[in-house]
């Protein structure tokens, strides 16, 4: 993975150094509130509901063991012995205190780590696929554009001030890990007739209240000219994009309004005048990147022929290799997924014991690496086949076995009500509502692939526009309700969820979750995925099981 | 009020007409755009020289020709956290190619001058003087930088790799 070198360490330094001082400013008075507030947003400051919440860039979603540490470290110095991973690879403490924010941006600076454009109206931590470098589904790693990209848009002079917040992904395989044509800018890696590299670019895709997917306004970037093109695309977006309604700032409107075909041809003509201008870093430097990208030196196994029949013993075991661990590009190798999502659980959060252990485990059977998922979730990306069944006792042990991934239980859901200043509804309880009822793996098996995302308000910081299902907690004077849609999805083929119809009150969403599962159950055909028998089925049947046929 | 040079250069010194003023013969004089089409022209090619007052949200697309015809450009920041006029800045200078004082005013804060001076400002009109010191600190915040940028720096990749493919840089 990429390490810094004495450029990068003397820049993260200024920047702490800077926070330190503006810190420093806002208590002795010489920064307002106001000021203050875009200043320590871009460097992940938020003010919640009940404190200061610090979201750390986990940039890619790739992180070592002695960063993992560091972070179990600060969760137990700072905060109250535990962190959250969220849905776009980073990671966040919900009780840490004003004055030692610098504090724990130095500690993270000491391990190559930051909080830089975590939050604020700038270029966000670019997000890609989690089992990039591992998966033999890629074009190639895509990890290091990503940090071209985190070079080129930290400090960036020209974007600090963005009309709203802006959001990068990037995918080198065709099952799309990272959602990316639900961000601002989604990047797919793909080769033209000639073999040569490129991207597929995709702009405009966004959440919140009003829900787009991106639009392709080039099918093929040759891939020397990202970074300049880019910057075309967030300089006409900085111009032009509306800054008189927040709810209207982002990319995704401005696109709309002006209509993709005029957008792309102001793209392309800003592009045409400035892409020789020196934008795009040299190819030594991608290179230089890349070296750090160099496949670990895994040993090429036969497949493991003792795996079946240790698997057939220990149904537990089983349910766990077959939902939790994938193929890897390396014979005799899977990788793995740890579920953060226990029955029962706030998705997402792990304890300071747990980070230090899933650290430790990594340098014994993942060559020291970690990844984090959008679905938030850890992964341990090169584990050996023979070592999977040692892996999953401890993991298990730790209560870190939950053989979920992927199944109607993985749910993504925001903080809600119990955290968030914004919320109308409370999402964690919910969660753990659902995920009591539908505990029992077999059933969870028999219904397959299915996501469910749950969001506190329309800001849809919990995806639920995505999800195969997705709740929506909405304020009724007072009452929490939680709307249902369904068809909802994140992957090359994405779409948006339809809203069924009005929403249920809290005791009565898991009874509406088991009703929808249920037509999905009767209804399916042979192998039939959930996703699929939506689309095929349309919402009628559902609706007319949840709300009669009036 | 103060005028703080970001770039080195030496601040002009030029007034600020509004419409229905008098221009006196040799003043410095900073007008907008439409001020401009107002004055008579007599009267303006009597001033000393004349600088342009722009909006940071002003389409550059729109400003008058010839921007070279004024010894300055000032943009005016309507917030701190308005970016338009860093890019508009940008293209003022790579686009137009203007080679003048680029001046920037506007309720900014201490920790923005320095991505002031790095999309082309050369000064800053300071509305509250007390806090100069944290704008002169924040100008030199950082030494190393991954962009290039109209202010001539050097980025890190040029430090990593001081022998280059030049093929992209123009
Ligand atoms: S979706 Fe709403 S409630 Fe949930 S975290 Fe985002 S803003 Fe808060």
């Amino acid at each position: 993975m990429y390490a810094y070198d004495k450029y990068d360490h003397a820049i993260v330094s200024a920047r702490v150094a800077e926070f330190r001082d503006q810190v420093e400013r806002r208590l002795s008075g010489a920064l307002s509130e106001e000021e203050f507030r875009p200043l320590r947003l871009m460097n992940g400051l938020y003010l919640q509901l009940h404190a200061y919440m610090l979201r750390v860039a986990i940039p890619y979603g790739t992180l070592n063991s002695v960063q993992m540490k560091r972070l179990a470290h600060i969760a137990r110095r700072y905060d109250k012995g535990y962190a959250h991973f969220t849905t776009r690879q980073n990671v966040q403490y919900n009780w840490p205190k004003l004055v030692e924010a610098p504090d724990i941006l130095q500690e993270l600076a000491e391990v190559e780590m930051h909080a830089i454009q975590t939050s604020g109206n700038c270029i966000r931590n670019t997000t890609t696929d989690q089992f990039a470098g591992a998966t033999n589904e890629e074009l190639e790693d895509p990890r290091p554009y990503a940090e071209l990209i985190r070079q080129w848009s930290s400090f960036h002079p020209e974007f600090a001030f963005l009309p709203r917040k802006f959001k990068i992904a990037i995918t080198a395989a065709d099952k799309d890990r990272a959602a990316i044509r639900w961000h601002d800018i989604g990047l797919v890696l793909k080769q033209d007739a000639a073999s040569n590299l490129g991207f597929e670019v995709v702009v405009g895709g966004g959440m919140g209240r009003t829900p787009v997917i991106g639009k392709t306004i080039r099918d093929f970037l040759p891939k020397d000219d990202l970074l300049s093109y880019l910057e075309a695309i967030l300089r006409v977006y900085n111009a032009a994009g509306r800054r008189d309604n927040k709810y209207k700032a982002r990319i995704k409107i401005l696109v709309e309004e002006t209509g993709v075909d005029i957008f792309t041809k102001q793209v392309e003509d800003e592009w045409t005048r400035t892409r020789n201008d020196g934008i795009d870093f040299p190819a030594e430097e991608e290179a230089r990147i890349r070296a750090h990208f160099t496949p670990p030196p895994l040993e090429v196994l036969p497949a493991w022929s003792d795996l079946e029949t240790i698997s057939a013993k220990d149904p537990k075991f089983s349910s766990w290799l077959r939902n939790n661990t994938d193929s890897h590009k390396v014979s005799g190798h899977r990788i793995v997924t740890i579920s953060l999502k226990p029955h029962g659980g706030i998705p997402g959060d792990a304890t300071a014991d747990q980070m230090d252990l899933v650290a430790e485990l990594a340098d014994s059977y993942s060559q020291s690496e970690i990844r984090v998922s959008h679905e938030q979730n850890l992964i341990l990306p090169h584990v050996a086949e023979r070592d999977l069944p040692a892996l999953y006792k401890i993991l298990n042990e730790a209560g870190l076995g939950t053989p979920n991934a992927g199944l109607l239980t993985d749910i993504i859901a925001c903080p809600g009500l119990d955290y968030c200043a914004l919320a109308n509804a409370r999402s964690i309880p919910i969660t753990q509502a659902i995920t009591n009822r539908f505990n029992d793996i077999q059933r969870l098996e028999d219904i397959g692939e299915l996501k469910i995302k749950i969001s506190g308000c329309i800001n849809s910081c919990g995806h639920h526009h995505a999800g195969h299902i997705g709740i929506l907690g909405v304020d009724r004077k007072g009452e929490e309700l939680f709307q249902i849609m369904l068809g909802g999805s994140g992957d090359a083929d994405a779409s948006k969820g339809i809203l069924l119809g009005r929403g249920f009150p809290a005791d009565q969403i898991v009874g509406a979750i088991e009703t929808v599962v249920g037509v999905y159950m009767d209804a399916r055909e042979e192998g039939e995925l959930f996703l699929h028998a939506v689309r095929r089925l349309g919402t009628q049947p559902f609706k007319e099981a949840l709300y009669g046929n009036a | 009020m103060e005028t703080l040079s970001l770039s080195g250069i030496v601040p002009q010194r030029i007034d600020r007409i509004e419409e229905g003023s008098n221009i006196a013969e040799g003043q410095a004089v900073l007008l907008s755009a439409t001020d401009l089409t107002d004055f008579d022209p007599a009267v303006l090619s009597s001033a000393g020289s004349i600088g342009l007052m722009v909006n940071g949200g002003d389409d550059f697309g729109a400003l008058p020709q010839d921007l070279e015809q004024f010894s300055l450009i000032n943009i005016h920041f309507n917030a701190f956290t308005d970016g338009r006029g860093f890019t508009l800045a940008r293209r003022i200078r790579r686009d137009a190619g203007f080679k003048g004082e680029l001046r920037a005013s506007g309720p900014l804060m201490p920790d923005q001058t320095q991505y002031l001076a790095r999309t082309g400002f050369d000064s800053l009109v300071l509305e509250d003087t007390c806090r100069k010191a944290d704008f002169q600190t924040s100008l030199t915040r950082f030494a190393l930088f991954y962009q290039s940028a109209q202010d001539g720096s050097v980025p890190v990749t040029k430090l990593r790799h001081p022998v280059s493919d030049v093929r992209k840089v123009s």
